[in-house]
């Protein structure tokens, strides 16, 4: 099990994002049964663990794309209980965090920077020009300005994914939520997808990671989270789960992973 | 020499069926737009499942696509005189039955049947539209109207596009029933002329060459929207000119 009161005070700070006690069921089947972690600002934080062990559930809890029946959230400054969230508690969780989904989920009648732009233009309400020189911008970081006026269908898995990163990053959001960027991928285009995130890592960036790019976890990440069937198993930095690890259920899984 | 068909009445004809053509397009623009309304209130019924609502949109739907057009038209004729006496009876109104221009009436029944069909497409065109896009406009912030209007609308409409053109062709061609309400139409009027010349067979062979070439000329109209609309699809010279 896992010591929140320990990590706590080993980790100290300022907390960006603290989620205890989170509760989340699908009719009779519990999917997240006691899940409490936080994040701070500038960290990167991975969940891994088996599938079905809830961990995109408790990402898409985050931005309330699923409904958490119990916990509480404190989030820059602004806390709430799921029992009791109201529709400005959900408004603020999504316009402060991004997520870059499994599947890209591109809106498919626009083109790449139109993909970027929306959101600036119709949340942030920001001017056609600024929009546009911030869609740009991130088109060039992520390597696809001259994809700009292609359409999803004309790009591959891959430079879509970099299309939806960077529609993730242009509203500056407090925390990207990067739901498995790559398990839709061909292995080639994983590369690139994980050179943009490490990019926009190096900037700085606060995220929360669910993945199954083991190598790529244990190098990127400040903190690792080892998630299995709806509990928080144990968490750590990279070196404290992978080599360290004190749990036996986290070392069934890292040997089982390591062995594919 | 036997004079039973004689084809230049035909073309006399048609220029003189044409002066009728503005009250049925008429006919049709006004009921499909009011049986769009109707048809995208009826689909948002369906598609959030609203309790008894839903049950109400499901019986008007099955009836409306159940019973005839021409019955339908009968009904309003004779119905909707009957209501008004009603309203008048109990709101203490002077709505006049026998100044009601009678293509109100054919409006009416018109928009009402056609909403039924348009309501199962615009509900199977907004259904279309995958989750994930939405997902991702609520995940950038979007409210879900505000995703709704920008993301789900214009794919659904690519979507339902097609199935409208036809409901659409299929209005044309039901205004010819309109007769029946006493509204003088193309084929109200055919009837009139034929009535006057005696050349029966010769109007009606007018008469569909119009209907004819107009649902050929709105059927190119809509693949061209279909196409026009669908951006994603066009070639990419042509985006970024």
């Amino acid at each position: 099990m896992y010591y929140p009161c320990e990590l706590e005070a080993y980790l100290g700070g300022k907390k960006l994002l603290e989620i205890k006690n989170l509760k989340k069921s699908f009719g009779s089947n519990n999917v997240l049964k006691d899940i409490s972690i936080s994040v701070e600002k500038g960290e990167v934080v991975s969940i891994i663990g088996p599938s079905g062990s809830g961990k995109s559930t408790f990402l898409r809890c985050i931005n309330y794309l699923e409904r958490p029946e119990q916990g509480s959230i404190s989030f820059a400054g602004v806390n709430f209980k799921a029992e009791t969230v109201k529709k400005e508690n959900i408004k603020y969780m999504r316009e402060n965090t991004a997520m870059v989904f499994q599947q890209f989920n591109l809106f498919k009648e626009k083109t790449a920077k139109e993909n970027i732009e929306l959101g600036l233009k119709k949340v942030q309400k920001k001017s056609k020009e600024e929009a546009s020189r911030i869609a740009e911008d991130l088109l060039i970081k992520v390597g696809l300005e001259d994809k700009r006026n292609h359409y999803p269908a004309h790009l591959s898995g891959g430079q879509q994914q970099r299309v939806a990163i960077a529609r993730a990053v242009s509203l500056a959001p407090k925390i990207i939520l990067f739901d498995e960027p790559t398990s839709a991928l061909d292995p080639e285009m994983v590369g690139m997808v994980l050179e943009v995130i490490r990019k926009f890592v190096e900037e700085g960036q606060t995220m929360i990671i669910v993945s199954h790019e083991m190598n790529f976890v244990k190098e990127i990440s400040d903190k690792v989270i080892f998630m299995n069937d709806g509990y928080v198993v144990e968490q750590g930095t990279p070196e404290e789960i992978f080599e360290l690890s004190k749990e036996e259920r986290t070392q069934q899984f890292l040997k089982r992973v390591n062995n594919h | 020499m036997l004079n039973l068909f004689d084809v230049s009445t035909i073309f006399e004809g048609i220029p003189e069926i044409l002066k009728y053509l503005p009250i049925s397009m008429e006919i049709v623009i006004i009921s499909a737009f009011f049986s769009l309304l109707l048809g995208f209130g009826l689909a948002l019924v369906k598609i959030h499942n609203i309790p008894v609502l839903r049950m109400m949109a499901s019986i008007y739907v099955s009836y409306m696509r159940g019973t005839p057009l021409l019955v339908q038209l009968y009904i309003s004729y004779y119905g909707i005189p009957i209501l008004l006496e009603y309203v008048n009876y109990h709101f203490d109104t002077d709505y006049s039955i026998s100044t009601m221009p009678k293509i109100i009436i054919v409006l009416i029944a018109f928009s009402l049947n056609e909403s039924a069909y348009a309501s199962e497409t615009i509900r199977a065109a907004i259904q279309s539209v995958d989750k994930g896009q939405i997902e991702a406009a609520l995940s950038i912030g979007m409210s879900y109207p505000k995703a709704f209007i920008h993301i789900v609308m214009p794919e659904a409409l690519i979507v339902a596009i097609p199935s409208l053109g036809n409901s659409f062709i299929s209005l044309l061609k039901g205004t010819s029933l309109a007769f029946v309400c006493a509204v003088v139409e193309m084929t109200a009027a055919s009837k009139l002329i034929a009535s006057r010349n005696l050349r029966h067979f010769e109007m009606y062979i007018a008469l569909s060459i119009i209907y004819w070439v107009l649902t050929f000329v709105f059927s190119k109209i809509f693949i061209y929207l279909e196409k026009r609309l669908k951006r994603s699809e066009r070639p990419l010279e042509e985006i970024a000119a």
